[in-house]
């Protein structure tokens, strides 16, 4: 072995720390850069010689360090856990905010809530009975009764326009979903040159990673990696992300179970599709999955239950009506009608009575405050009436039941929304705290790393003053 | 949160990021209690609360409006009550003169001038009648009518009653109708009015055991309108009882509702402090825990 071969093994020393510190300083740059994984320079010894030559043979000692990798630090079984966590906080996320929106469109309890504008529509019959004459109290009851049917009209509107700007939302994450889905595909193209090329892409790793993280919370994807380099990208068993080839996906408004054909719009089902094959794409959690659980159930549970009391209100009111007489003795008519359309004959399927009920009469003397075509004084139909809004069938009854569903389905959502970002900040923390840079810990290593650097560059003086030496032996 | 190993720079800061804002998410909540008066303002706060606000509610409405019928319902039996009470009046001053007409001392001038005095008070007794509660008569039942009697007597209402509802299941009758009151046309000798028609004739003609009789008949008029009279004022004192205990009911749960919607002022106020400062001491130990890393302490 040479003298100059020592100075050869210092010089790889002087290589590997100056590259160590590149990394260290690059790790440091990016302390706060989203989806970074912090990098390490996997050094080796480089080995001397181990087969003898035919007039020497190697010394046993080592020829310095070698780089022999750049790897990013990062743990993948967390990652995937992390992926699952992320799909169902997403998830509970919209089908929070959506519950959030139905409970505002019932403020209860207040005072502008359909209950109480329930309750003072049956109290006014009261004052119709204390007066039948009075052509004052006649017109408030009608005005009470229009101020409930506007209740109604304006909860089913809202609880409708909520569906159409969740289902709004639904299709913009398509379009993010499907943006997301097209830049994986190129990542992991150029991550397959690259690496095929022998070079570690760790940065295009990292962004295709971080595209993943995005990607999950908004359907909920599974990952499987290639011997290529290249990462699938799987939803509802089919692949969002094949090698370099991406599926778009699309939203699908009116997706019925079969033999299930619904008339109300308002009720029909959405989903996802493949763009190339139709087919049924089910998201296992993320932000598509939130809404479409709140668009398929959510919404028309309300819905439903609006639709009901709405019914029940107006089959009550005309029952007890037609039985009554009017100012002028003549039978009642029908206090509530809809508009279009007519009230059902038979037990029908809920459809959208709440948006299209109606007060059947504009003139207060219509209303049939008598019992007795003959005594036109008399108040007890009205009087009876005014109980009406005590019934455990009634409007008043399914009205404060479904506001109870909705007070129980909130708070739900709400603690297990809480529970769940809890768990995903855990795996993101522990997820962070393998892969995530502290500051410390580089400002560590790169003390180690300067040290070793100097020391490198002292063996270099040290070995020119030894060849010095040996020169000034043969002066 | 998790005991992990490594604590990385921007883990670190999150973690302390998700704490502030847990923290200042409860504080704003607290302040939006405090400002907002309501302790209860969306379903989702409370289901259970939620559903005994709508019940306190409606119940409240309810009561209201049993005040309001109950007050009516007091309207009617007083206006009927004074009615009856100045009838007795007249009643017992054309008994006094028709005991005067029946007298022989009374000569045919003074029975003509006593019979009209009484056909007199008969007209204003037909007003009595009529007396009304608002724009309707209140002794013609349920029938259509302006006036309960025509001015010769005749009755123009029926028998229908008058109902308020004064509680849940408590309904009274706030009513009398004239035939209850006066009498039917079927009684013998008519209803009061053709009574006392027939008694001014029978003393102006000096028909004296006519007249006797007719007395008699008056006497009668006026047992029925005390018993009436007396069967308003034990109802009007129902009424007065049901008033007391509706207001209570009212104030109850008006009570009640306040203690399920409301904030306690008092205890918002203390729970804000101690979050307040809370919050502050967060911010604090974030402050210092920030800022120092190796880098501080290096050359």
């Amino acid at each position: 072995m040479s003298d100059f071969a020592a100075l050869n093994t210092a010089v790889s020393g002087l290589y590997a720390y100056r590259r160590q510190s590149e990394v260290i300083a690059n790790n440091i740059a990016n302390v706060n850069t989203e989806g970074y994984s912090r990098q390490r320079v996997d050094l080796a010894t480089a080995g001397g010689g181990a087969v003898p030559g035919v007039f020497s043979k190697p010394s046993g000692v080592g020829t310095g360090v070698q780089i022999d990798d750049i790897t990013r630090i990062r743990d993948d079984f967390m990652e995937k856990r992390a992926l699952s966590e992320q799909a169902a906080s997403g998830s509970l996320k919209r089908q929070k905010e959506i519950l959030a929106r139905v409970e505002l469109t019932f403020p209860e309890p207040g005072p502008n809530g359909l209950a109480q504008q329930m309750a003072e529509y049956w109290s006014s019959f009261d004052d119709v009975a204390n007066d039948p004459a009075s052509e004052g109290a006649r017109s408030q009851l009608l005005e009470r009764a229009n101020t409930v049917v506007e209740g109604f009209h304006r909860s089913a509107q809202d609880l409708t326009d909520l569906r159409h700007t969740s289902i709004d939302q639904l299709s913009a994450i398509t379009q993010e979903v499907n943006g997301y889905s097209a830049r994986i595909a190129e990542l992991n193209s150029s991550i397959r040159t690259a690496t095929a090329g022998g070079i570690t892409p760790n940065d295009l790793m990292d962004q295709r990673d971080l595209l993943i993280n995005k990607i999950t919370n908004l359907v909920g994807v599974s990952t499987r990696t290639n011997d290529d380099g290249t990462v699938d990208v799987m939803a509802s068993g089919g692949a969002l992300v094949r090698g370099d080839r991406s599926n778009e996906i699309a939203v699908a408004t009116n997706v019925q179970p079969p033999g299930q054909a619904l008339t109300d719009v308002n009720l029909q089902k959405v989903g996802l599709i493949w763009t190339k094959d139709g087919g049924p794409v089910v998201p296992s959690g993320g932000e598509a999955h939130g809404i479409i659980q709140s668009v398929n159930e959510v919404i028309p549970k309300y819905l439903n239950s609006l639709n009901n009391a709405a019914r029940a209100f107006a089959e009550t009111n005309n029952a007890a009506h037609h039985t009554g007489y009017d100012r002028f003795g003549a039978a009642g008519g029908d206090l509530f009608g809809y508009s279009p359309g007519t009230a059902p004959t038979s037990p029908a399927a809920p459809t959208d009575f709440a948006s299209r009920l109606t007060v059947a009469i504009t003139d207060p003397k219509k209303i049939a405050a008598s019992s007795d075509p003959t005594a036109l004084l008399d108040g007890s139909k009205a009087k009876d009436m005014a109980k009406l809004g005590a019934l455990t069938t009634g409007a008043d009854a399914i009205y404060k039941a479904m506001i109870g569903q909705l007070g129980v389905d909130g708070q739900t959502v709400n603690r297990r929304s809480q529970i769940q970002d809890n768990v995903t900040n855990q795996v993101d923390n522990a997820r962070k705290s393998v892969s995530g840079v502290n500051l410390d810990e580089e400002m560590t290593n790169l003390v180690a790393a300067q040290h070793a650097y100097t020391a490198s560059a002292k063996m270099i003086s040290t070995i020119d003053e030894m060849i010095q030496t040996i020169l000034g032996l043969v002066r | 949160m998790t005991a992990t190993t490594r604590v990385t720079s921007t883990g670190g800061a999150r973690l302390m990021l998700a704490n502030l804002q847990t923290n200042y998410t409860a504080l704003v909540e607290l302040q939006d209690h405090i400002s907002s008066g309501k302790e209860l303002r969306r379903p989702s706060d409370s289901p259970s609360a939620t559903l005994n606000a709508l019940e306190y509610r409606s119940q409240l409405r309810r009561s209201e409006q049993f005040e309001r019928n109950t007050s009516d319902a007091q309207n009617w039996l007083n206006v009927a009550d004074s009615a009856l009470t100045t009838s007795q009046t007249y009643l017992a001053k054309i008994r006094e003169l028709s005991l005067q007409g029946v007298n022989g001392a009374t000569d045919s001038k003074g029975r003509t001038a006593v019979a009209n005095e009484i056909r007199t008070i008969r007209d204003s007794l037909v007003q009595l009648g009529n007396t009304k509660y608002g724009n309707r008569a209140i002794f013609a039942g349920t029938n259509d009518t302006q006036n309960a009697y025509d001015s010769s007597g005749n009755y123009l209402g029926n028998t229908g009653s008058v109902v308020r509802p004064l509680a849940a299941g408590v309904d009274v009758q706030v009513n009398a109708t004239g035939d209850q009151v006066f009498g039917t046309a079927s009684d013998p000798g008519g209803n009061l009015f053709t009574r006392l028609t027939q008694l001014a004739d029978d003393i102006a003609n000096g028909n004296v055991d006519a007249a006797k009789s007719g007395i008699d008949l008056l006497d009668n008029s006026r047992d029925q309108i005390s018993g009436v009279q007396a069967m308003l004022g034990a109802r009007s004192n129902r009424v007065e009882d049901i008033l007391v205990r509706n207001q209570d009911v009212t104030l109850e749960v008006k009570g009640l509702l306040s203690n399920t919607e409301d904030v306690d002022i008092a205890k918002a106020l203390v729970d804000l402090k101690t979050q307040e400062m809370g919050y502050q001491a967060a911010l604090q130990v974030t402050a210092k825990v920030v800022q120092p890393s190796l880098l501080d302490f290096l050359r």
